[in-house]
């Protein structure tokens, strides 16, 4: 179950949305979550929530106005 | 019934490797008195064998070498039949466990029931109507920022050149100060200059607030979504438009934004194309120029540039990716569309305040900096008459070295040291051109008729009753968004000093086609290097020899599209 | 003294502190998003004359604590050595939700199923069977909807016959590292 996140995510074309993956892999949106984190913990998927800039806003920002502006950003989950 | 049983009859049984392992494995760590007073064994077994950093940690403190080398036998023996993924194995027939438990336990509607969010995004991520949805609300989010800010624009206009000028004006001359260089910098550096731009604060307030009404309620999940459908059908492989939403606030988070791109072409080719993303800063120019220029249809202009903005970046893009960038693999990814809800005040409230917070920290820092330089410049007379602060802004230092890249500009049709300037000074910041055409245009001479005296009192009761009617000016413009007309054509000004000046000078730069000129002045700004800071991101990001061809490639697309909009304009004019 | 302690635990916002305060009259923080309860709540419920105490814990997804404040539920469950583990389900998302039960399974921790917002997973259109669940994993399950007050009672029952049953000697009430 766990590799076919993986698979579908290889194989597909475009941007896909949570849910539209959830319906293709016939799984809960909650589990395809949950099955989403532990991919991201094993460093295979990579969540752009927690990835450099997006949730600390910490030191990759040097004298920009900028950080405020990247919460508008939404979430997305990409291969590594 | 007396009593009732809590403990499970059903444990789930892992693949018989692993079970083996997990009776052997807990047997051995048995032995261990301080383990097995904590942990329940079994339960112990499972969580080493899945990886667990901290039992493992405690299983070494506590168990001593003995278990942790019967730790490490039981994976060596787990590893030829699962390799490295032995978690993965794990957590999977976990799933399957619970999966299998869940289609006993749970009868799904045969047709799952369609919510609110799901109805909404048939029709607003329909192949199809997704991109004009897009773009309608685009239409009305810049006729809001133009139209309903306006009437507050020049209420503080008002306030800054009236009331806080003449107090300025007299605190000086109570110090016995006035009439000096001080009083040529405050009024004509800072006020002009800082002011020229504080004056755009509700332009910049109504697009945050746009901003984060888009954001809060989900919708800015769902246009990335749909414009990253349409870059991927046009051959643009990879979420570059997510950081690309980013860049209609600010370009700089949205060059660090693409960090999230995995592969490091998408990397560079977004980084290249953000910047083309009409940021908040430059929104003042649009309006300042569009009000004078095409004040009956500013929104149009300011939504064209935006759109124009969106298309150049899909274009070089698709260009790019053709030649320089080759046929990488394309990025598959999944997008996160949060459930529809109604923005909450509070949310929107805190967005629009921490934004415009922001732009105000770079008004007193970059703004100040840049007015009060250009104020030096502008004062210092190269030739002619005047002393210090007394000469003609023709012949400054200023006017000197604009004038030596006006030639570059003049095919555009604003080659006027005016101009020129004030795009050189924009390097720096896109607020800063606005600033610097304030000062530069800031016609001297005729003194505005001596205004009446007034006291303090007066004049804040002033301020107060023009707020009051700035507001009422702004409500009436709502309904025009949608259409309707409420407030009557207001009979148009004779233009004031600025107004007439600017007008006067884009004319003049291009023979009698000054609203033409202008045109091309905004694609200008709308396309050259969005500030310092954005260099200095891509130089992070992408290393000097990306940042030059950013910069030089910037500035080359700027100057083909100003030019063909002038000359292609006035041929067919 | 109190006679018996009772664990609630289970994933993010399925509305554990909803159910406590519920149960226990106090007023721990309540909203709708994940993550709110940090820290382990104690309170107190008298059945029958019998003292339970009543912990509320942070949610958590698994019992491989990624973050402090799942190591801090899943101390309590391991090692805190509860009369009961009152795992409470959202049962809107049952899938989800069971795989920390059957993390818990795996503790042999004693345990009893709250499927909580059974108003939402009706108004989904899913019908939820808790007597399977119920036979097959051994323990008892209960529907709820906490927020309306339903199945309350149910649990209270449940809690006052266990109070009831003479305990069996616990092995020494340890407490994880
Ligand atoms: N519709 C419905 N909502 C509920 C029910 N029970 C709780 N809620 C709501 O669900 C939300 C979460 O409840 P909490 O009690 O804060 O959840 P929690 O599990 O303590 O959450 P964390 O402490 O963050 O892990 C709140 O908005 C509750 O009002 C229910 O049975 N039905
Ligand atoms: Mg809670």
């Amino acid at each position: 179950m766990l590799q076919k996140v993986l698979q579908a995510l290889e194989e597909t074309q475009g941007p896909v949305s949570l849910d539209e993956l959830s319906r293709q892999l016939e799984l809960d949106v909650g589990v395809l979550e949950g099955m989403i984190d532990f991919w991201v913990r094993k460093g295979k998927l990579k969540d752009s929530r927690l990835a450099a800039c997006a949730g600390g806003c910490g030191n990759c920002n040097p004298g920009a106005q900028g950080c405020t502006f990247d919460r508008g950003r939404p979430r997305s989950i990409t291969l590594t | 019934m007396t009593s009732i049983g809590l403990t499970p009859s059903l444990r789930m049984t892992y693949a018989s490797p692993i079970e083996a392992e997990l009776t052997r494995l807990s047997e051995d760590l048995g032995h261990c008195p301080d383990l097995v007073a904590r942990y329940p064994m079994r339960w112990l077994a499972i969580q080493l064998l899945e990886g667990d950093a901290l039992l493992q940690a405690e299983v070494e403190r506590l168990g001593g070498s003995v278990a942790s080398e019967a730790l490490a036998a039981s994976r060596m023996r787990l590893e030829t039949h699962y390799g490295e993924d032995l978690d993965v194995a794990m957590v999977d027939q976990r799933y399957r466990f619970v999966h299998d438990l869940a289609a006993q336990a749970l009868t799904r509607p045969k047709t799952p029931s369609l919510t609110m969010s799901d109805r909404v995004d048939r029709i607003v991520t329909n192949r199809w109507l997704g991109i004009p949805i897009f773009l309608g609300l685009m239409w009305v989010v810049f006729k809001l920022t133009t139209d309903v800010a306006a009437p507050f624009v020049d209420w503080i206009d008002a306030v800054l050149t009236g009331p806080v000028s003449h107090w300025i004006i007299s605190l000086l001359s109570i110090t016995g100060l006035s009439g000096g260089w001080l009083e040529s910098l405050l009024i004509d550096g800072v006020i002009a200059g800082v002011g020229g731009v504080l004056v755009f604060i509700p332009v910049l307030f109504s697009l945050y607030f746009a901003l984060a009404i888009l954001e809060d309620s989900g919708y800015m999940a769902r246009s990335a979504f749909v414009m990253d459908r349409l870059m991927h059908r046009l051959g643009l492989h990879g979420k570059s438009f997510l950081p690309m939403i980013v860049g209609f606030g600010c370009s700089v988070p949205a060059i660090y934004a693409t960090r999230t791109l995995e592969n490091e072409r998408d990397r560079i080719l977004t980084g290249l194309l953000v910047p083309f993303m009409s940021c908040s800063a430059r929104l003042p120019v649009y309006v300042l120029v569009a009000a004078i220029f095409f004040p009956t249809m500013a929104g149009l202009v300011i939504f064209g540039l935006y759109l124009t903005g969106i298309l150049v970046a899909i274009g070089l893009g698709i260009l790019l990716k053709h030649t320089l960038f080759g046929n990488e693999l394309p990025t598959p990814f999944v997008i996160e569309l949060p459930p529809y809800r109604l923005p909450t005040l509070r949310n929107i409230w805190q967005q629009m305040w921490e934004r415009t917070a922001a732009f105000l920290q770079h008004a007193w820092t970059i703004i100040l900096g840049t007015s009060m330089l250009i104020w030096l410049l502008l004062a210092l007379p190269v030739s002619g008459e005047g002393g210090f602060a007394e000469t003609d802004v023709d012949q400054s230092a200023f006017a000197a070295v604009s004038g030596v890249v006006t030639p570059v500009f003049a095919p555009l049709g604003f080659g006027s040291w005016e101009t020129s300037g004030a795009l050189l000074t924009g390097f720096v910041a896109k607020e800063v051109v606005v600033s610097t055409m304030i000062q530069v245009y800031n016609v001297p001479g005729e003194e505005e008729e001596e205004a009446v005296a007034t006291t303090f009192g007066e004049d804040l009761l002033a301020i107060g009753g023009s707020f009051v009617s700035a507001t009422s000016d702004a409500l009436k413009a709502i309904p025009s968004i949608i259409g309707i007309n409420l407030a009557a054509e207001e009979d148009e000004q004779a233009p004031d000093g600025l107004t007439g000046a600017i007008r006067q000078g884009f004319d003049a730069s291009s023979g009698g086609h000054g609203a033409l000129a202008a045109l091309a002045f905004l694609v200008f700004v709308l396309l050259y290097t969005p500030c310092m800071v954005a260099v200095a991101a891509a130089r992070q990001e992408f290393g000097s020899r990306w940042m030059w061809v950013s910069i030089i490639g910037q500035f080359v697309i700027a100057w083909l599209a100003a030019l063909i909009v002038f000359q292609g304009g006035r041929f067919f004019l | 003294m109190a006679d018996l302690t009772i664990a609630l635990a289970g994933n993010p916002n399925v509305g554990k502190s909803t159910l406590f305060n519920a149960l226990t009259g106090k007023h721990q923080h309540v909203g709708n998003w994940p993550g709110k309860t940090v820290a382990k709540q104690e309170g107190k419920l008298i059945i029958e004359g019998k003292h339970l105490t009543i912990i509320d814990l942070p949610g958590t997804y698994s019992l491989s604590a990624h973050s402090p404040e799942e190591e801090i539920a899943r101390n309590f469950i391991v090692c805190g050595r509860p009369d009961a583990v009152v795992n409470v389900l959202d049962a809107a998302n049952l899938e989800r939700n069971l795989y920390l039960s059957a993390q818990i399974l795996e503790t042999g921790a004693p345990m009893i199923l709250v499927l909580n917002m059974t108003d939402v997973a009706t108004a989904r259109g899913l019908q939820i069977h808790p007597e399977v669940l119920s036979t097959r994993l051994g323990i008892p399950v209960i529907t709820m909807a906490a927020s309306r007050g339903q199945g309350l009672s149910e649990l209270k029952r449940l809690l006052a016959t266990l109070a009831r049953t003479p305990r069996e000697a616990m092995v020494g009430s340890s407490v994880c590292a």
